[in-house]
Formats: structure tokens, C-alpha cells, sequence
């Protein structure tokens, strides 16, 4: 495994857990407002996503 | 490298479930409602309320600008803060809104400036972290209008056990 390919998984698994967070943090502050926005922003949370999906992109095997 | 990758991946998934856990015991754990609610006033005229939920406090009336009530909310756990403007004069003036944790100024601020109309009769401010976190101190941060500094008015809310 190139260090290209280790990147390219460690940032799908990245992405996949902040897209899992952003996603639950919506659903728990629609029906339950400040509840996890108090400790992480959303904002935080989706340029963390965002991040990952750049890495993702970058680290895309040709 | 793979097993590095794995070990990586497996920490960055316990990380997730531990946030989550995390937050789920701060939210939904069981509430001690023997706290007491104190209340400091910036003018030194503290009062103790030992208002069960749903009763109204009537002291912060004594604070310098309009009167605020406040008043628990929620029948079965101390989940919110209500608090009510009831008076004519603040129609039309814009309101900040917030509450400070701990001793930053620049800490979480819940709501921004709002203006201030006939249907408005109350904000609902989530006090779930200060009901669970008795040690730190919280403030309500108000401010009616635009030119007034937020500090003036501030109303300090302690939570202790007695």
C-alpha cells in the first residue's frame, strides 16, 4: 500500500464519520435544539467534512 | 501499513461513538433537581429562588432596565429558561439574547439580535448544560437595543448544591 492509497482511505473513513456526525447532529437539533451545536458547531463539523471530501478528491487513485 | 490504516480507521470510529456517547450522558442522564437556583445580580441584590418548575420569579424586576421574568419551564426536567418581556415599551426595539459559559465573553451565545413585536412573548433558552454542570457559572446576556452595551443588564445565574 502506497502512502497515497493509506491517504486516500484514512480521508474516506474521515469523511464518512463527519458525514455520520453532520447528519445525526441535524437530526438531534431538529427535534432537540443546542444540543450537540453547544459542544462542536455545525460549521465546524461540515469544513471538517468538507476537508475530507477534498482529501478524498486529491488522494483519488488515477 | 495496512494494520497502521486499520488501527487508525478503528480509533476514528471509537472517536464517533465516544462523542455520541458523550453528549447522550449529558443530555439524557438522570437530573438532580435538588439544585438550588441562586441568582446574582450585578447591583448586589441576590436573591435565592427555590422556585419549582413553571413558577414565576418576579426579583429580577429590580434590575435597572425592563423587567425580565424567568421561569423553568419544562414539568418534568429543568430543560429551559423562559424568559418573558411583558412590557409594552420594548415593542420595536431589537433584543440580544444569550447566555455566556464560565467567564468568556466570546463563549456560545445562543440567540442574536431580534426585534422585539406584539407576538413576542418570550425567549426559550435551553438550560440543559447548566442544570448538570452546577460548578460553572452562566449568564444571561440581554441588551434592548442596539446602542446599549450588552454588559448592563447582565444578569449572573449560579447553580449550587445545598
Amino acid at each position: 500500500m502506497t502512502g497515497k492509497q493509506f491517504c486516500y482511505h484514512l480521508s474516506k473513513t474521515l469523511m464518512h464519520a463527519f458525514l455520520l456526525v453532520v447528519c445525526l447532529t441535524i437530526v438531534v437539533e431538529w427535534f432537540r435544539p443546542a444540543t450537540i451545536v453547544i459542544y462542536v458547531p455545525l460549521v465546524w463539523l461540515l469544513a471538517l467534512l468538507l476537508l475530507s471530501m477534498i482529501g478524498v478528491v486529491v488522494f483519488t487513485k488515477k | 501499513m495496512k494494520f497502521i490504516l486499520r488501527f487508525v480507521q478503528l480509533c476514528i470510529w471509537v472517536g464517533v461513538i465516544l462523542f455520541f456517547g458523550y453528549i447522550g450522558y449529558k443530555n439524557f442522564a438522570p437530573i438532580d433537581v435538588s439544585h438550588t437556583k441562586t441568582f446574582d445580580q450585578p447591583n448586589n441584590n441576590a436573591f435565592v429562588s427555590d422556585f419549582t418548575p413553571g413558577t414565576r420569579v418576579d426579583g429580577l424586576n429590580t434590575l435597572k432596565k425592563d423587567p425580565v421574568y424567568m421561569h423553568v419551564r419544562s414539568p418534568r426536567s429543568f430543560e429551559f429558561m423562559y424568559v418573558q418581556f411583558p412590557d409594552q415599551p420594548n415593542i420595536g426595539k431589537r433584543l440580544r439574547l444569550g447566555i455566556q459559559v464560565g467567564e468568556s465573553r466570546s463563549s456560545f451565545s445562543l440567540h442574536d439580535w431580534q426585534e422585539v413585536n406584539d407576538y413576542f412573548d418570550g425567549y426559550i433558552i435551553p438550560l440543559r448544560q447548566a442544570y448538570r454542570d452546577a460548578e460553572r457559572r452562566y449568564t444571561l446576556i440581554y441588551s434592548f437595543d442596539d446602542n446599549e452595551p450588552l454588559e448592563v443588564g447582565d444578569v449572573e445565574i449560579t447553580f449550587s448544591n445545598k
